[in-house]
């Protein structure tokens, strides 16, 4: 049952993933870091529940690379996608990609637990 | 318009049809074109050239009717046709010379004059061509500042989302953590608040910036990708880092893409001139090349990379290369490419910097294909 309350960040800035974690953990959710795509594919148990939140740009792989694998492997993990760098066409972009949310960075603290607490019950 | 003007103007048209890489000459106007019979005493020899481009240039020397004189040794026509006998020893007739006029024509003109207009007209396209590449660099670095303006606000923009992000998580929380309990001094609590408040101030701001820089930006239209690249190409090519570089540039005339094309060359020009600056400290017997290319890839994109033989990029640029204010270069300012990435995500594409198997620097750049292309 705790794993379903696993939350990834996916982010190439280090401060950003630790923030966004001690956020999590703020509101009782676990949290791992990743500084790459690859790394997380790599050391995370893709077939576990829980919620994904990734940034859409990174260096080598991106974001929608990341989802697009998350996709082909079969995994259940719920996917919210933020970005510095969005356009009014991102979120939609996001969504169709298969992403449950999409946020801007700098997003709302409270805006992003919320969109997790609703990927966490799916 | 003078009755002579408009004569001349006929005259120009009709030498336009004829093919401009060479000096048209004739010294009997009228037989070639007949409207020529009206003036054939002030116009019966015609040697034109002709420039292209935007303002096309007619030049026209223009010789008079010539009674030209065909110098006989003799007569003809045999003398006897008529029936009689002509006598043996007729000087004054046979060796008379015999002139013979002919109408509507001028003096031949000479190989050297005809060479000289040509060589004329290379000077002339060769001064037009350098005034139509200055006035598009100026051009160019007129549109580059005022899109480097927009580029520029938005490119820091983005840099700024980070931090942004990292300050409101923290300040989120934080509150959060001292919330629930009984014992937080209220004054914390109000504080965190608005230092959350504040951070969400300052990215209203850069989403009002980036609102506005986007209102001003690109104009997409088709456009052949190759034209882009020649014209940025062009013009980073006249700087005086080119010197000794060969550049192979390789893309098909048929790749047309969804484009800004000013911003789209900026970001060409940009490149190059990187690579360009990547070559030029080399030593003396390494080879410098530039290389081009384009070909189409997944999802209706182009890509576009331009190649240079240059030692590569170190570990720590090659991180932060696409950062604002970072500079590999000594009198850089760290814009560039932080601006060139800016304009390819403008157009829904993605700029990376490449590992080429074969050594050397090389970005790459996708660009949407326009569609029916």
């Amino acid at each position: 049952v705790t794993d379903a309350r696993l939350v990834h960040v996916i982010d190439d800035e280090e401060e950003v993933c630790q923030s966004t974690a001690f956020l999590m953990r703020s509101a009782g959710l676990e949290c791992h870091c990743w500084p790459s795509g690859i790394s997380f594919l790599e050391g995370a148990d893709l077939m576990s529940r829980g919620c994904v939140i990734l940034d859409v740009r990174m260096p080598g792989q991106d974001g929608y690379a990341v989802q697009e694998e998350l996709d082909r492997r079969g995994s259940r993990l719920q996917v919210i996608m933020v970005s510095g760098h969005a356009d009014g066409a991102e979120s939609f972009k996001a969504t169709e990609a298969g992403a449950v949310g999409f946020l801007d960075k700098p997003y709302d603290g409270e805006s992003l637990l919320k969109m997790v607490e609703r990927a966490l019950s799916l | 318009m003078t009755p002579q003007q408009i004569q001349a103007l006929a005259l120009c048209a009709w030498v336009r049809r004829h093919d401009s890489d060479r000096p048209y000459s004739t010294s009997a106007l009228s037989r070639a074109y007949p409207p020529a019979l009206e003036f054939t005493d002030s116009a019966s020899g015609l040697l034109a050239i002709m420039a292209g481009g935007e303002e096309p240039l007619e030049i026209l020397w223009l010789r008079p009717e010539y009674p030209e004189t065909i110098a006989w040794a003799g007569k003809p026509y045999k003398d006897g046709v008529d029936g009689h006998v002509p006598s043996p020893l007729t000087p004054r007739n046979s060796f008379e010379v015999w002139h013979e006029a002919v109408k509507g024509k001028a003096q031949p003109w000479t190989d050297a004059e005809i060479s000289a207009a040509e060589r004329l007209r290379d000077g002339i396209e060769r001064i037009r061509e350098r005034q139509r590449l200055n006035l598009l660099q100026a051009n160019v670095i007129h549109m580059s500042r005022v899109n480097a303006m927009g580029a520029m606000a938005s490119a820091i923009a983005h840099e700024l989302n980070q931090p942004l992000t990292i300050i409101r998580n923290y300040a989120t929380g934080l509150l959060r953590m001292i919330e629930g309990k009984s014992e937080a001094d209220p004054e914390v609590t109000n504080i965190l608040a608005r230092i959350s408040d504040q951070s969400l101030r300052a990215g209203e701001i850069i989403r009002h910036l980036r609102r506005l820089v986007s209102k001003e930006a690109a104009v997409m239209t088709p456009t052949p990708l190759h034209e882009v690249v020649d014209s940025a190409c062009s013009i980073a090519l006249l700087d005086a880092g080119s010197a000794g570089v060969t550049s192979r540039i390789a893309v098909a005339s048929d790749l047309k893409v969804l484009a800004d094309s000013v911003q789209v060359q900026q970001v060409i020009m940009n490149l190059v001139r990187n690579a360009l600056d990547a070559m030029a400290g080399l030593e003396g017997s390494r080879e410098r090349r530039l290389k081009i290319t384009a070909m189409r890839v997944p999802d209706g994109f182009v890509q576009l990379t331009v190649w240079d033989s240059g030692n590569g990029l170190a570990g720590e640029i090659r991180e932060k290369l696409f950062s604002t204010f970072n500079s590999g270069k000594k009198e850089g300012l760290g814009i560039g490419l932080s601006i060139c990435r800016t304009i390819v995500e403008a157009h829904g594409g993605r700029i990376w910097l490449d590992e080429p198997a074969h050594g050397g620097t090389a970005f790459s750049l996708t660009l949407q294909e326009a569609p029916g292309a």
